[in-house]
């Protein structure tokens, strides 16, 4: 019989072959005329081009949202936002904020009670009672 | 039932075993030496071969901890039997075999059902970061219980410190982790005091710590623990030999718990203190984990 191979699709695994950012795009939206974006004024003139040469794969883009609280939002691969206001925030907490968005992935807050999430099968078998039972290791 | 008699044949077929030489998987293992002939090793090298055979043939079946073979789980006397006689045999006629693993050789058990192990399809490790173990296997994400600051998403980290790697029939354990060290003033004892007269005196004596040089009363069963331990390093599990596997984890990001509020109040007090909590933690997804050759690890290669 002809060796013959098995029809499976690829599982795709983010981490164990390439790794791939999950955020793929922040906007940062500023006033010129509210108080509460003074701190998102210069955190855009000053710290924003280090942060994005340092993230060459994010997409940044800033735009005037004028009359309302600075806001920095995040897209992920998985079609989600994440969006934090900045409001009266000094540079180096919107840079904080902007590398939380950074580090996220889309999923929504979850209390996780196990470390450990796998999507293989057992290595050593499932247990059924006519093998191995008197075997402890 | 397939899995024991796997394992009794093992057993078994082990004790009229060919020489390696002619053994299928170990066809290509040699102990003699291409490149280093007897007379080129440095002295130091040769003083050491001597000392490890003088020391192994003395130890007998006792096992120092630093460096313990890794036994399998199979029968513990036959595996300590023959590494006795076989490494007393060995040493003194090979000294390319010290030059190429300088810093412990393996046991005959782990030498021979490595490759049993590695052979099987799927693996896993219980892999310990900061001492907490966490069973593993390729392509596993793991959320850690802390945020590590300094790791970036893409990072690779590896993880070097493992207690179990098994496949479905095999399982390669550390050895057994040192006796508890007791205090010196738990292990006091009350010690007649060489009087004159009818006067009895007892009075209590703790044991010798490291610092008393001239007592050697310290013996293994009541070693004694130095002053102060702090509560985390007790001792409590020894670890596999780093040489025989690989595991990295690529870090995949931050994620943080939803906010959790706790309300702190006292009876018939109508003030309530509310502390809100959210905090975050790494996560980790892993990478590889992979048993390394018998050739791979006496060759010395660098862990990769």
């Amino acid at each position: 019989m002809p060796l013959q191979a098995l029809r499976t699709i690829a599982k795709p695994q983010n981490g164990v072959g390439a790794f791939i950012l999950q955020c793929k795009r922040i906007d940062l939206h500023y006033c010129d005329w509210a108080g509460s974006s003074k701190g998102m004024n210069d955190f855009l003139r000053t710290t924003l081009p280090a942060f994005a040469k340092q993230n060459p794969s994010i997409e940044l883009s800033v735009s005037p949202r004028p009359g309302r609280h600075p806001v920095v939002k995040g897209l992920y691969i998985n079609g989600q936002h994440k969006s934090i206001c900045v409001r009266n925030m000094e540079p180096a907490e919107i840079l904080r904020k902007v590398e939380l968005l950074t580090a996220a992935s889309g999923e929504r807050l979850r209390r996780e009670r196990r470390p450990v999430k796998s999507t293989n099968e057992s290595v050593r078998g499932v247990w059924d009672p006519f093998h191995g039972h008197n075997y402890k290791i | 039932m397939l899995s024991l008699n796997l394992k009794r044949a093992l057993l078994e077929s082990r004790l009229p075993v060919p020489p390696t030489f002619l053994l299928p998987w170990a066809a290509s293992l040699t102990t003699v030496s291409h490149t280093t002939g007897a007379g080129n090793v440095p002295p130091p090298l040769l003083n050491t071969v001597q000392q490890v055979s003088a020391e192994e043939q003395a130890a007998g079946s006792v096992t120092r901890k630093a460096q313990t073979p890794k036994p399998k789980r199979v029968d513990p006397t036959t595996t300590l039997a023959r590494s006795a006689t076989v490494a007393g045999t060995e040493r003194p006629t090979t000294p390319s075999t010290l030059f190429s693993s300088p810093v412990a050789p393996l046991s005959e058990s782990v030498r021979d059902l490595l490759p049993l192990l590695q052979a099987q399809g799927s693996h896993y490790i219980t892999a310990h970061i900061h001492d907490r173990p966490y069973l593993i296997t390729q392509g596993d994400t793991v959320r850690l219980p802390f945020f590590m600051k300094d790791a970036e998403p893409g990072d690779v980290l590896r993880l070097n410190k493992a207690t179990n790697i098994g496949s479905r029939d095999y399982t390669l354990k550390a050895s057994a982790p040192a006796p508890k060290l007791k205090s010196a003033t738990t292990t006091t004892r009350m010690v007649l005091d060489p009087t004159t007269g009818s006067l009895e005196s007892h009075s209590r004596v703790m044991p010798a710590t490291s610092l008393d040089s001239n007592t050697a009363g310290a013996s293994a069963a009541m070693a004694v623990a130095p002053h102060f331990i702090p509560h985390i390093a007790k001792g409590k599990v020894s670890y596999l030999d780093e040489r025989l596997f690989v595991c990295r984890a690529v870090v995949m990001g931050m994620e943080s718990e939803p906010m959790r509020m706790k309300e702190k109040t006292k009876r018939r007090n109508r003030k309530i203190k509310t502390v809100r909590s959210k905090h975050r933690y790494t996560v980790l997804k892993i990478k590889e984990v992979r048993i390394r050759g018998v050739e791979e690890i006496e060759g010395g290669g660098e862990l990769a």
